[in-house]
Formats: C-alpha cells, sequence, structure tokens
C-alpha cells in the first residue's frame, strides 16, 4: 500500500504539473547558442548566404512553406516588420516545398525581405525544425535568443524582437 | 656578351609571357565587388567542401570513410536506425518515408561519406534537436534509471511472488479456520478471533449446515 503510494503520487504531480503543456512543443536546445552556420541558396538559384554572414545585425529566419496556411496568414506581419525594423535581417527559408511555388507565391503577395531554398534540408535539420511555420530570433552576435512555433503577428513580432535587439 | 643579350631577351620574353597568364590568376584568387555580390549573393563552396555548419559542431571527421558504396549504405542504415524522425511519433528515420526523414537520411550519408563516426553523427543531430533524437538514450545521468530501473524492478517482483508463495495466504488459512470449526471436528476455535472479518461467513456457515448456536 505504502510502496503503491510511493510510486503514484510522484507521477500524479509530475503530470498536474505539465498538464498544461503542449506535448509536441520540445524547447530547443539551440536557445542561447550560436545559430547554425548554414550556407543558404536564393530563390534563383544563383547565389548563397551564410548564416554567419547575418551577424553585426539582429536577424529574423522564418521557415515557411506554400502549402501551409498559418504561414501565409504571418507573411504579412513579417512584411510589415521588415519594413518597421530595417536594421533586422529578415529572411525567409522554403521548408518542403519548391523554389518555383515559393517565387510564385512572393511575386504574387510582395515581400519585403528574401526567401532562400533549402532542397538538401540541412538548414531545417541544423535548426532543428519539426514544422513550420517556425521563427528564430536571432541577436547582433548570431546567438539563437527564442524559436516561436506557429503564426506570428505584429505585436508577437515586437516582442521578441525587443529581445534580439538589446 | 652575345649571350648575356640573349639571356636578358629570354627573361624578358618569359615575364611578357607570365605577365597575362599571373593577371588571369591575380584575378580568380581575387575577392568579388560588393555590387556582384549583392546581385548574385556569395561564389557556391566547391561541392566537396565541409561545410562550416558541420565543422563548427563537429571539427574534423574522427572516422574513415566505408570503402564501397553497399558500406556506406549498411552504415547510414544503421546510424538512422539510432535517429529518430522528429515529424512522425517514435519511428527511426531510417523506417519512415517522411519528407524530413528522408532529407535526414541525406544529411547522415552526407557526413558518413566526409569520414564523420556514429557518435559524431548522432552529436550533429542531437545539438539541433536535443538528445530527444536519439531513439536510444545514452547511459549517462538520468538515463541510466531508464537502463537500470526496469532490471531493478522485476528482480523486485520476483522476490515479492517468491515471498508470497511461500507465506500462506489469508484465504487458506480462512479455509482451515471454518473446517475446524466444522461440526463434529468441535468447532472449538473461534473464527471471529483470527479474524474479524470471516465472522459473519462463519456465522452462515453454521447457520446454513444448522450448527448455529
Amino acid at each position: 500500500m505504502a510502496a503503491g503510494l510511493a510510486v503514484t503520487f510522484p507521477l500524479l504531480a509530475l503530470l498536474l504539473l505539465n498538464i498544461g503543456r503542449n506535448p509536441s512543443a520540445i524547447n530547443s536546445p539551440l536557445i542561447q547558442k550560436p545559430a547554425p552556420d548554414v550556407r543558404l541558396k536564393n530563390l534563383a538559384g544563383q547565389g548563397s548566404l551564410q548564416i554567419s554572414s547575418l551577424r553585426g545585425r539582429p536577424a529574423v529566419v522564418n521557415f515557411w512553406a506554400t502549402w501551409c496556411i498559418p504561414c501565409i496568414q504571418e507573411h504579412a506581419a513579417l512584411t510589415r516588420a521588415a519594413r518597421v525594423y530595417p536594421d533586422v535581417t529578415f529572411l525567409g527559408v522554403v521548408y518542403e516545398d519548391t523554389a518555383e511555388n515559393a517565387a510564385a507565391f512572393l511575386a504574387q503577395r510582395g515581400s519585403a525581405y528574401n526567401s532562400y531554398t533549402d532542397d538538401d534540408g540541412k538548414a531545417a535539420i541544423a535548426f532543428g525544425v519539426y514544422g513550420v511555420p517556425e521563427t528564430f530570433f536571432i541577436d547582433a552576435k548570431g546567438t539563437i535568443i527564442e524559436k516561436y512555433v506557429g503564426p506570428l503577428d505584429d505585436e508577437l513580432i515586437r516582442e521578441r524582437l525587443a529581445a534580439a535587439r538589446k | 656578351m652575345k649571350n648575356e643579350l640573349r639571356t636578358v631577351l629570354y627573361a624578358a620574353l618569359t615575364l611578357g609571357l607570365l605577365l597575362p597568364a599571373g593577371g588571369a590568376l591575380a584575378q580568380e584568387t581575387q575577392k568579388l565587388s560588393p555590387e556582384v555580390i549583392a546581385v548574385l549573393g556569395e561564389p557556391d563552396a566547391p561541392l566537396n567542401a565541409l561545410d562550416a555548419d558541420v565543422v563548427a559542431v563537429l571539427g574534423s571527421p574522427a572516422g574513415v570513410v566505408p570503402g564501397s558504396a553497399d558500406a556506406v549504405g549498411a552504415l547510414v542504415a544503421d546510424i538512422g536506425s539510432k535517429l529518430r524522425c522528429p515529424v512522425c511519433q517514435g519511428v527511426a528515420i531510417s523506417d519512415s518515408p517522411a519528407g524530413m526523414a528522408v532529407k535526414m537520411r541525406g544529411q547522415v550519408k552526407d557526413l558518413v561519406t566526409k569520414g564523420y563516426n556514429e557518435e559524431q553523427i548522432l552529436t550533429y543531430f542531437e545539438r539541433s534537436y536535443g538528445e530527444f533524437v536519439r531513439l536510444e538514450p545514452p547511459m549517462r545521468g538520468l538515463n541510466l534509471l531508464v537502463w537500470l530501473l526496469p532490471v531493478v524492478v522485476l528482480l523486485a517482483g520476483a522476490g515479492l511472488v517468491i515471498m508470497k508463495a511461500r507465506r500462506p495466504t489469508t484465504a487458506t488459512v480462512a479455509v482451515s479456520v471454518s473446517e475446524r470449526a466444522a461440526p463434529g471436528e468441535g468447532g472449538s476455535v473461534k473464527a471471529a478471533e483470527v479474524d474479524p472479518a470471516l465472522a459473519k461467513y462463519l456465522e452462515r456457515i453454521r447457520r446454513d449446515s444448522g450448527t448455529a448456536s
């Protein structure tokens, strides 16, 4: 009896403590670590960008796809933010989608920042991406300050940039 | 004198021939102008170059590149069976058709062919996804519980079963009490004294058998 309680109570406490948590949200081990220094090809396939070259300015790296409805929702907010914060480098990384789809989407909707392809998935793997949308806020030293899973809006971007722009 | 003149002439000729070539060489190593980079981006790294990110995390390869394509495939499958597919439910990347799993297998193959060993490759994925990405938790720290606790619980359970088997249970005590309380046996044992919870059953047996007091 006592042994049964000794096993059950700690398990019950563990359950109660974590009941509000999203089971699919796993904390990124990259927080407060340097951003993975991957190389991204631009949508036209002609040039590339090394993540370490972003250092010196805060950056927002947004993984997205044209088939992802929340990504389409947040695209407008990210474009507004890129205009409001010219001191921050915004960039998109296309996840599990073709460069053609992405280019067509951006041509139609317009964008204030560049998107890059990740055909071999190396950038998504290096950033530990589970799905889209996922957005990384990086400070001027190249350290990942926060990872946000899900669609962003103006307020969410403002709050997170406040930390990355310090 | 004539010889010296010839030497100078040759030297001038050689220099003249070399200069344009040297100029071309210098141009190749010269940095691209910012305008060109702005339009085209940085030039692509050579295909066989080590990924800057991989080098930053792992340093240089510590393993051996397998000799044949089959050996590479076998090693990729083996390492793939130890990595969790992040977009699936508890499946290894070697067992998943998901796009992300295919890409992770591609990265594993890339790292294997660069000479990185199994532990280095698992470490590379762990940097991005955390220990969760390893299907087998490494035997360290709190993880030791995962490996040792089942063995401890199994042994404790076996011990409990053996102990219970040796000691007579309350049920057998109850049967022997009612047997002894049966008519003809004297009925001298007061079952209620042995276990008050059994008193009502004993009472019922006595009533049914017509020996009730």
